[in-house]
């Protein structure tokens, strides 16, 4: 199933949705998109993975959704650090199932390119099989110039683990000589992290009827609407998100005022902050993340080179 | 042009129905549990329904974060649950006003909580926001209160993040059981919240605790003006449903 679909709507959902759009419309969306395995146990799928399966083809038709109604970025959550502790088979073949659907998103570069589609992908990636690593640092990178839409896909990723990352990387900062302790802000924390390209979500929706977060975004919620649909994932459809959209545009007013009363809070700078210092090593943070990416990609050209190479050796042998 | 408004006129209608169809339902959620409270009133006393709501519940939060928004709380409200959360053996309640309000207003709500439900609060050596709850006969519950504002927020980090920094020590030792272990240390520290009440129509963090909220639950209470004990009972049944897999 494809990654970049044409829009599916019907007359009546296309009308709702330019009435919706009267409104405010979410810049940033989150989705946590649960009850994949209910889904499949529910309607008596031949297995688990059918119904991991039946979310991937909701997700590439959920992004659909987001661009007619025009939400710019979307983050999703696709895999946790913590889903790690499923069976092994589960989790192998969870993995096989990203590897297959990225290898057809590279396929598909040259419509993501038209459309302007930047895919990012948020987490972890040094907990991943590098095979995976290699072939998601070449859709970043593929895609990295786009920004007509934007979908970030958190993969091998927690909360915790993003903030103990950026901090990580920020006393390296400080012990490096590249920062000094007083430059270090909230801000500069969200500035390291993964997601640090994107707002804050505007809006974060999960289904399934769970009502927790999980360990996702919590840095980047304080003042997201978060909005629980009693929905299973592969069972969401427009009106879903338009209800979520509803639900956002009643709410923004109590937002726009929490985010003036939060903002309050901020620590001011220390009077030591260099703010040029701190964008030296914001944008050296950044060009290391990239050369890390290209690293990989050549990696994995040089290794693709060498196993035709080899097959080419053996045939000629043979 | 005129098709245009024809459709945002139509935007507002939904929006305003929908304000109205809220407001009905809160009215009559509100004025039915006062009649059944009303009903029920003579019959069984707090104590008796938060001890079948204990028996009943397959589980109770240890530590209940009440996230006060734009819809203000009464003092009445706030001290039914401290009492009853004492009642069913609830170990920690922290109240988190993001407007800084209720910290503010701190002094009047520990004299009405001793006034009203004879509750003392003893703060503790280390932080005057952060305390044990004492019966009026001097005899000290094991439940301590909170009284967060979002200086609980991401602030805590970055104040986490400099003194780690400032250590210059190296980073591999760096990990997520070693900030936990950090943020446990400070004076500031608050427990994982296990379950987060709200009080207005929508469900935000409000910047609070970003650190210890990854598995709290968070549940509405509906109530019309102020909370009685059915509304929170009501939210310890959902809560007590809600099954946490840890990734599994």
């Amino acid at each position: 199933m494809s990654w970049v679909r044409d829009s599916n709507l019907t007359w009546i959902q296309r009308f709702a949705v330019r009435v919706i759009r009267c409104g405010p419309i979410p810049e940033h969306v989150a989705f946590i998109m649960d009850g994949n395995r209910r889904f499949a146990t529910k309607t008596h799928l031949k297995s688990k993975t059918d119904g991991h399966v039946k979310g991937f083809d909701k997700l590439a038709e959920a992004l659909q959704w987001c661009l007619d109604v025009g939400i710019k970025e979307v983050t999703v959550y696709a895999f946790s650090i913590e889903n790690f502790k499923r069976s092994k088979d589960e989790v192998e073949t969870l993995i096989q199932l990203a590897k297959e659907k990225f290898a057809k998103l590279m396929e598909e570069k040259d419509k993501l390119n038209e459309r302007g589609i930047c895919i990012r992908i948020v987490g972890n990636m040094s907990m991943l099989p590098i095979e995976l690593q290699q072939i998601m640092a070449e859709a970043i990178l593929l895609t990295k110039d786009n920004c007509r839409a934007i979908l970030n896909v958190a993969f091998a990723y927690t909360s915790r683990d993003e903030i103990t990352e950026s901090i990580r990387s920020i006393c390296n900062g400080v012990n490096d000589k590249e920062l000094d302790v007083d430059d270090i802000s909230e801000e500069l924390i969200r500035r390291c992290m993964y997601t640090n390209k994107s707002p804050d979500p505007d809006l974060l929706v999960r289904t399934s009827g769970e009502s927790r977060l999980s360990d996702f975004m919590l840095y980047q919620c304080s003042t997201t609407v978060i909005y629980f649909s009693e929905t299973l994932w592969p069972e969401f459809t427009i009106w879903h998100l338009l209800g979520a959209i509803i639900y956002y545009q009643q709410n923004k007013r109590t937002m726009s005022v929490a985010r003036k009363h939060l903002n309050n809070y901020v620590a001011k700078p220390a009077p030591n902050t260099d703010s040029e210092r701190v964008e030296a090593f914001v944008n050296q943070f950044e060009k290391r993340r990239i050369d890390h990416l290209e690293n990989l990609v050549r990696n994995a050209k040089s290794n693709r080179s060498f196993d035709i190479n080899e097959s080419n050796e053996n045939e000629i042998s043979s | 042009m005129f098709s245009g408004d024809y459709r945002y006129y139509l935007w507002k209608t939904v929006h305003i129905l929908m304000f109205i169809v809220q407001q009905i339902v809160r009215s009559y959620e509100g004025i039915k549990s006062n009649v059944l409270r009303f009903c029920s009133k003579n019959v069984k006393s707090e104590k008796f329904l938060i001890g079948e709501c204990k028996q009943m519940c397959v589980k109770i939060p240890k530590h209940i974060v009440l996230i006060l928004g734009e819809r203000r709380l009464d003092f009445a409200s706030i001290s039914n649950i401290i009492a009853w959360s004492a009642l069913a053996d609830i170990k920690c309640i922290s109240v988190y006003d993001y407007t800084g309000i209720f910290l503010d207003k701190r002094k009047q709500f520990l004299k009405y909580l001793e006034k009203e439900k004879n509750l003392y609060y003893d703060p503790s050596s280390r932080n005057i926001t952060q305390g044990s709850i004492v019966y009026k006969n001097g005899v000290r519950h094991s439940m301590s209160l909170n009284i967060l504002d979002p200086r609980h927020s991401k602030f805590q980090m970055s104040e986490l993040c400099k003194r780690l920094a400032q250590r210059g020590e190296s980073t591999h030792e760096l990990n997520i059981n070693y900030i936990d272990k950090k943020i446990s240390e400070s004076d500031q520290y608050v427990c994982d919240p296990e379950l987060g009440l709200y009080f207005d129509d929508v469900c935000c963090t409000f910047g609070l605790l970003p650190w210890q909220l990854r598995l709290t639950e968070f549940v509405k209470v509906n109530f019309y003006s102020t909370i009685n004990i059915t509304n929170f009972l009501d939210a310890l049944y959902i809560y007590s449903k809600c099954e946490q897999r840890f990734g599994k």
